[in-house]
């Protein structure tokens, strides 16, 4: 899905590092089950900075190459799930596994904390585990390697 | 079976074939939706590890990358202890089960 209201890239490392701090503070406090809520939208956020931000969507060539269905407006995508079937839509999911795929295994771990959380029987790993795969999303945001 | 039913049992299949090749699968479910072309995968491990969980979407990523052109996938993760009764599972119409 395509919100008509988009927030920037800025409004979105904004967030990210909010959540970030309630995250941590959550965790610190022995309730990693909703700080890892927190540190998963730490991490949503950072990745809808990139999509922002990459150059790819301002290259219809590249982007076609890369995969047909995608466009310009798959950048601002805000559901974490797409759909394959008109209007077909790539889900940020989707996206994370086709244009960075270096950090999806700490991103679909983080989403899976989440759905533990909101929808199972809770966070059970390790509470630090949250805060370092966060890093690792924020360390490659911040070196620039979240573009396709 | 039309070509939506056959991709979701398709789905439903490899995603057994990954997950049973290292870890201990109580139940697979997947809701296909047509209108969508989406599908929502459900799995029961037996007592899983952290690290078991974690191999679990490890393949749950390499099956949504081999179906990414054809069906938008979702999944959820459950350790069987946390069902009082797995069996409650198939009271939902699921598109495809294996157990």
């Amino acid at each position: 899905m395509v919100a008509s209201v988009q927030l920037t890239a800025e409004t979105h490392k904004q967030r990210s590092a909010s959540h970030l701090v309630v995250g941590r503070g959550l965790i610190e406090v022995g309730e990693a089950s909703w700080g890892g809520v927190a540190v998963f939208y730490s991490a949503y956020h950072l990745i809808k900075a990139a999509l922002i931000e990459d150059p790819i969507f301002d290259d219809f060539d590249r982007l076609r190459a890369l995969d047909a269905t995608l466009t310009a407006d798959d950048r601002y995508a805000t559901s974490h799930h797409g759909r394959r079937k008109p209007p077909i839509q790539w889900g940020i999911n989707e996206l994370v596994l086709k244009l960075y795929r270096s950090v999806v295994g700490d991103y679909e771990r983080l989403h899976q904390a989440s759905i533990d959380t909101r929808y199972g029987t809770g966070y059970k790993g390790p509470p630090d585990e949250l805060l370092e795969r966060q890093a690792r999303v924020q360390a490659s945001y911040d070196a620039g390697h979240l573009r396709a | 079976m039309d070509d939506f039913d056959a991709l979701v049992h398709s789905l439903g299949e490899h995603s057994v074939s990954y997950l049973r090749r290292d870890l201990k699968l109580a139940q697979l479910s997947v809701f296909g939706d047509q209108l969508t072309g989406s599908a929502f995968v459900e799995i029961v491990l037996s007592h899983p590890t952290w690290e078991e969980r974690g191999t679990a979407i490890d393949r749950m990523i390499e099956i949504r990358e081999m179906f990414l052109d054809e069906i938008s996938i979702s999944y959820a993760i459950h350790d069987d202890e946390d069902c009082d009764d797995p069996g409650v599972l198939k009271d939902r119409e699921a598109d495809y089960v294996a157990a």
